[in-house]
């Protein structure tokens, strides 16, 4: 749902609903044919063009009448999106689903933690149904922790197109999965791995010598990783946006350095980066384009490095200081000094060094900050 | 602001062509372009006199009121770049949608695809929306005053069909 208009809207009783939008007259005459047959399905249909409507919504239509049905199923962009979230039997769901031809240019598929989604499934789809995975771009499989690698090797063969794959929270896959990934899908850009404990620098390896053009990678808690790998990525990814290092404790400055090679990051989560120092810090801060960055738990990063972002990062919006003793009022100055046009988020809680840390005395430094808590 | 007027030849030949203006007068110079694709002429007129004047449009089958409160809209939207009025427009128009027959709503979104006004057509389409969200499909029908012409082995076809869109 567009959220662009601000209004407020509260949530219709269904019945007094009903009756209140109930249009009036009952005789079936030519103009109720009329309405019925040619005018609500047009609407419905430049409705359905224009907004993301709900699953759901969508087959209710299609058994409201004929002349609905026939004007949205000729609808392409009504056919486009398979969601399954949260629900049960996904598999049986799903492939039931892709045995409906006006499904075969499904460009996105999600399973977020989707129940009854297993490699059997997968395997199914490669097998009967890769034609109709050609057009998939995105296809999210995020909690489906019952998949392994063998699932990932099936999908991935049926979806030469994709480029955007998640696969949060799910231990079993290993670098094998990803080495699939990599020889079938060409066209990656956005790369979910979060909480994929089985990766290691080999997929790191893999990854960055495939996708050159990678855009965003999120790595949380893959604690096989180490700097070897990391900086793999750094030299060969050179076009991400954004890099989510959350929860990896192990990398050290070695990596962290090579950060300045990423010249178009915006997003840089570095939380729990217990061995990220000034050092690497000062060539963060030559990533000028960074808006979001996140040092939570960053404990031996001092005034000097932060003072280098201030001053690099000018157009920075978010930053977290969090449970950081070591840096003191004296960084604020320097980041109210550069950015306090930007900055709408700033969570300095913890840090014990900034005296005046008061809300009313960062809105002082910072008249646009919003929100001053983060972290929890 | 420029005002443009489109003149699309159709398969009748016309000898004349007669162009009129409600509301703001222009002293500049038009400038026709033809498109030889679609064998439309385009004249636009620059007219700083109108810089802050939209013309009221006539919306065909809804009422009065209706009109009134899409014209003050277009008038309020249309007078001012700053995000707080255009919000203002917007909030003042949904609130009064709200309030409206879905009929009537449904018209408003064929007038606003028709005439390509965008704004207004994310305000109607997602009003429709909104009422269509988790009925049944009983109350659609009811709602929108549509009748069913399914056989029920028709009906029963396509609910199994898409068994699995449903929870269960």
């Amino acid at each position: 749902m567009d959220q662009g208009t601000q209004r407020k809207c509260s949530p219709p009783d269904r019945k007094k609903e009903i009756r209140k939008t109930k249009m009036g007259g009952s005789d079936v005459t030519m103009q109720q044919q009329l309405w019925s047959r040619e005018t609500v399905p047009k609407v419905m249909k430049i409705i359905s063009s224009r907004l993301r409507l709900p699953q759901r919504d969508i087959i209710s239509l299609l058994l409201v009448s004929s002349s609905l049905n026939r004007t949205l199923v000729t609808s392409p962009s009504l056919w486009l999106v398979l969601d399954f979230r949260e629900m049960n039997n996904a598999g049986d769901r799903l492939l039931a689903a892709l045995s409906l031809a006006r499904y075969h240019n499904v460009k996105q598929i999600i399973l977020e933690f989707a129940q009854g989604i297993e490699d059997k499934h997968l395997g199914i789809l490669r097998n009967q149904f890769s034609g109709a995975l050609k057009n998939l771009e995105h296809l999210n499989l995020n909690g489906c922790q019952k998949i392994s690698d063998y699932g990932i090797e099936a999908v991935t063969k049926a979806s030469p197109s994709l480029k955007i794959f998640s696969i949060y929270w799910n231990v079993r896959v290993t670098d094998v999965g990803i080495s699939h990934l990599v020889n079938n899908c060409k066209h990656i850009v956005d790369l979910n791995l979060s909480g994929c404990k089985g990766m290691s620098d080999k997929s790191l390896k893999m990854i960055s010598e495939s996708y050159q053009h990678l855009e965003s990678l999120d790595i949380t808690r893959c604690i096989k990783t180490t700097d070897g790998g990391l900086q793999q990525i750094m030299v060969k990814c050179s076009g991400l946006k954004s890099l989510n290092l959350y929860a990896l404790s192990s990398f050290t400055d070695v990596a962290y350095k090579k950060l300045l090679l990423l010249v178009h990051l915006r997003f840089l989560d570095l939380c729990g980066a217990q061995n990220l120092s000034d050092e690497g810090l000062f060539s963060i801060a030559k990533c000028k384009n960074i808006r979001t960055l996140n040092l939570t738990w960053c404990v031996r990063v001092t005034d000097g490095g932060v003072i280098a972002i201030a001053q690099g990062c000018t157009s920075l919006e978010y930053l977290s200081l969090f449970g950081i003793v070591g840096v003191t009022d004296k960084c604020l100055e320097a980041l109210s000094k550069f950015c306090s046009n930007t900055i709408t988020t700033l969570d300095v809680n913890g840090c014990i060094g900034i005296k005046k840390r008061s809300r009313e005395e960062l809105l002082q430094l910072f008249p646009y900050v919003r929100c001053f808590k983060v972290h929890s | 602001m420029s005002q443009t007027v489109v003149l699309e030849q159709n398969a009748v030949e016309t000898q004349s062509i007669t162009l009129k203006f409600d509301g703001c007068s222009s002293d500049a110079n038009p400038s026709p372009i033809v498109n030889p694709e679609n064998q439309s002429i385009t004249i636009k007129f620059d007219d700083q006199a109108s810089n802050h004047h939209t013309i009221p449009v006539s919306i065909p089958n809804v009422d009065s009121e209706t009109e009134a409160a899409v014209n003050e809209f277009l008038r309020k939207h249309g007078s001012s770049d700053e995000e707080s009025v255009r919000t203002d427009a917007m909030n003042d128009l949904w609130s009064f949608i709200e309030r409206q027959e879905i009929g009537t709503v449904v018209v408003l979104v064929k007038f606003a695809s028709d005439v390509k006004n965008f704004e207004l057509l994310e305000i109607f389409c997602q009003r429709v929306a909104d009422v269509i969200a988790k009925k049944t499909v009983e109350e659609v029908r009811e709602i929108f005053n549509i009748a069913n012409d399914f056989t029920p082995e028709e009906e029963q076809a396509i609910r199994d069909e898409h068994r699995w869109a449903f929870e269960d």
